[in-house]
């Protein structure tokens, strides 16, 4: 099996268009990011999660062609999958599903010491805190808090990934911030 | 399901699927559609800013010692409802074609309105060169519901409030009058001859010219048959135009309340009263 793994994003993008196994690199190497911000934006079930994903990167392989080459293929990909997976929680009505624990319970297992492990609850705790706070903002900011502070994405690609222009992104972003603080400190 | 899973499974549906890549041909024609309908947009938008240019061109801007009519008003009176509908459909599709395409949100709104703006303007220009802006004001403006097309407002505007006259230039004579100005005989459009003086002399230069068409405004002397010019302006008599003008002209009775003036002095406050009811 031909080996992609040296080949840039790009290069992937315009090898599958004529040679389909190379997608399976492009799938391997984003299918977990993607998968944890799918379930970041809302859709908490594996399965849920994993279906959207699979219909994202169908539609990817369907539009290779459209990409634009001046963007990064991972903002692309992160447009994609966040435009299914909203579209998933609007068909199925649902508000958006509790947080995603994967965060948290990363803080938890990399803790070995008892010390080390009480301030790893203490920090679960006060992130069960904050991503209830976050679930409840508007859409808008709860999506720029989770690409720009859990995803670390700059504001181009942020730009890139919510179709907004940059000023835009560092208003929302402001907003946002400022939503979260109010309803943190409400709630406490 | 685990990582490597998925991409299997992402691949065993695009071959089971039978899914491939959209064709060049499809993306193509997808590209095309959109920008087909933003040069669209920029030509609606560039018609109606040659039909302002032509509107303000016919203003007869000649006359704004009389109408006491600014640049400003007059600009804000020939624009308001072609060219801000375009202007604003040109914007609104723009943002929604441009700014939809996969990098278009990238641009700022101010650029948005910036190029409309910039796009339509030369672009209108250059069709106003060619005789469009007159086919959009007279033609397609005339068919506007509340919309006043240049001819109708300068009809409204000098019309009626002034005496004005169409003269054909033909044969002029000069002589002397009574009060020792010069008295010129001018045959008019409707074949009749009409003695004038004019109330400056500059004035008799833009009207004299052999086989010019003017629009004299002014009055009647009274107990006299001469008319005096209080201004003048070139103007062209064309087709239906012409027929418009005169008629309109032609049907104008001063209010009853309103006296002839006699003099240029009071031909203007007639008109500022005729501009304030």
């Amino acid at each position: 099996m031909t080996d992609f793994s040296d080949a840039t994003d790009e290069e992937l993008v315009l090898l599958s268009v004529e040679f389909m196994p190379a997608f399976g690199t492009l799938v391997n190497r984003y299918e977990e990011k993607l998968l944890r911000y799918v379930r970041r934006i809302g859709i908490a079930q594996t399965q849920d999660a994993e279906d959207v994903l699979q219909d994202a990167f169908l539609k990817i392989y369907k539009n290779l062609r459209t990409f634009d080459l001046s963007l990064k293929f991972s903002s692309w990909a992160y447009r994609i999958a966040h435009n299914e997976a909203v579209n998933f929680i609007r068909h199925n009505k649902r508000r958006p599903q509790g947080h995603y624990v994967y965060d948290a319970e990363t803080a938890l297992g990399q803790a070995h010491f008892p010390d080390e492990l009480a301030t790893a609850v203490g920090t679960k705790i006060e992130f069960d805190k904050t991503m209830e706070a976050m679930q409840s903002l508007k859409e808008k900011y709860r999506d720029i808090l989770i690409l720009r502070y859990l995803e670390g994405l700059e504001y181009q690609e942020i730009s890139d990934v919510l179709k907004l222009p940059m000023g835009s992104v560092a208003t929302h972003l402001h907003r946002a911030k400022k939503a979260l603080a109010a309803k943190l400190s409400y709630e406490r | 399901m685990n990582d490597k899973s998925l991409s299997q499974e992402v691949l065993n549906a695009i071959e089971s699927q039978g899914i491939r890549p959209r064709g060049k041909v499809s993306v193509w024609a997808g590209w095309a559609v959109v920008w087909l309908v933003w040069a669209m947009v920029l030509v609606f938008g560039a018609l109606a800013v040659s039909g302002t240019i032509f509107a303000i061109a016919l203003s007869q801007w000649q006359f704004r010692r009389i109408t006491d009519q600014s640049f400003l008003g007059l600009f804000a009176e020939s624009l308001p409802l072609l060219w801000t509908l375009f202007i604003a459909l040109a914007i609104v599709l723009l943002t929604e074609i441009y700014r939809r395409t996969d990098t278009g949100y990238r641009a700022s709104t101010l650029w948005v309105v910036a190029m409309s703006l910039v796009g339509t303007g030369l672009v209108g220009g250059l069709l106003y060169t060619i005789g469009a802006g007159e086919l959009v004001e007279r033609e397609i403006g005339a068919r506007i519901p509340m919309h006043r097309t240049v001819d109708e407002r300068n009809v409204m505007r000098l019309g009626a409030a002034l005496r004005s006259e169409f003269v054909r230039v033909g044969e002029v004579s000069e002589s002397i009058g009574a009060d020792g100005t010069p008295l010129y005989t001018l045959q008019s459009v409707t074949g009749a001859t009409l003695p004038i003086h004019f109330s400056r002399p500059e004035l008799a230069k833009r009207c004299l010219g052999t086989g010019r068409s003017v629009q004299l405004l002014g009055y009647p002397e009274r107990n006299a048959s001469t008319f005096v010019v209080c201004d003048a302006q070139s103007i062209v008599l064309e087709g239906a135009h012409r027929e418009q003008l005169k008629a309109a002209i032609a049907n104008h009775t001063f209010a009853t309340e309103s006296p002839l003036p006699s003099n240029c002095g009071e031909l203007y406050e007639l008109l500022a009263r005729e501009r304030s009811r």
